[in-house]
């Protein structure tokens, strides 16, 4: 019980960390489609990790099957609206940013 | 192409049933036949949407799956997931923001839509490339860094891809261009 227990802290704590780095990512990258890549993408990891975290602290039940569900769910829905916020953006005109390719050598922070 | 239909609509009746059994936790004779008028009202609502063709190579429900790859590939695109992630927290945790964003186009030989559509996807989900746009075998992805793009642009992505729909051809992609300025758009 002890050992279930702590995986599952473990698991959730690391989904944490995933979703954490993908908030930071947020408002440290310069442009709308880089931030796509840390608002959408980090989270997905993150979500999948806490929610098998959940399952773990559920052990063989009904509940910990409907958490796998989500999870299947949340990796087949993240990357299409993720898609579709890219596509969006695209077709409003809105301009990737890229490296200065001489001078500035650091991205910078906005 | 009847039989594939008949299969088609009741694999997705096997399917629904299950999500509705998992879901409910409830298993009478009353809940159980409340699932079943519900999956066969999803059904019959979702039989038009069949008909609607996406794409020139809209092979939905026609075209054949290995299912052993295609398990294959699930377990090593969640590996491809865990590790750019990894990545992708490392660059933007660290104090240095090195990223190098550009874009892909690129044209690939797969087979019919679904390939097209797994492998746009894929592309998405794992971290640090998105897939902007696809547009007939044309595909346009963001790449964050290159390290995170590698996958894709060496081709094994796409091989592997190719691979479910049992298309053993060694070059999926061709046409491979960089866009790494504004003025390339």
């Amino acid at each position: 019980m002890m050992i279930q227990e702590t995986v599952a802290v473990a698991l959730v704590l690391l989904g944490a960390i995933f979703m954490f780095a993908g908030s930071v990512g947020i408002v440290r990258l310069p442009d709308f489609f880089s931030r796509t890549h840390a608002a959408g993408k980090t989270d997905t990891l993150g979500i999948m990790l806490s929610l098998a975290g959940l399952a773990v602290y559920e052990g063989w039940s009904l509940n910990s099957l409907k958490l796998l569900v989500v999870i299947l769910f949340v990796a087949i829905v993240n990357p299409v609206s993720v898609h579709a916020l890219a596509k969006a953006a695209m077709e409003y005109g809105i301009k990737p940013w890229f490296r200065p390719e001489t001078g500035e050598t650091e991205a910078k922070e906005k | 192409m009847q039989r594939r239909h008949i299969r088609f609509v009741l694999f997705q009746a096997v399917l629904l049933i299950g999500l509705w059994l998992i879901l409910s936790g409830v298993y009478d004779i009353f809940h159980i036949s409340m699932g079943i008028l519900s999956v066969l009202f999803v059904l019959l609502f979702n039989g038009s949407i069949r008909r609607v063709v996406l794409s020139p190579d809209d092979r939905r429900g026609e075209e054949r799956v290995r299912v052993g790859k295609f398990l294959l590939f699930c377990a090593w695109l969640l590996w491809e997931i865990i590790v750019s992630s990894v990545q992708v927290a490392a660059i933007v945790l660290r104090p240095k923001l090195r990223i190098a964003p550009h874009l892909l186009r690129f044209r690939t030989r797969l087979p019919n839509l679904t390939a097209k559509i797994i492998l746009g996807n894929s592309i998405t989900l794992t971290p640090g490339t998105v897939t902007i746009e696809i547009k007939n075998d044309e595909f346009f992805v963001h790449v964050l860094t290159r390290a995170t793009g590698a996958s894709l642009v060496d081709g094994t992505m796409p091989k592997k891809v190719a691979k479910i729909f049992g298309n053993e051809q060694p070059e999926i992609l061709y046409d491979m261009r960089h866009i790494e300025s504004t003025s390339e758009l």
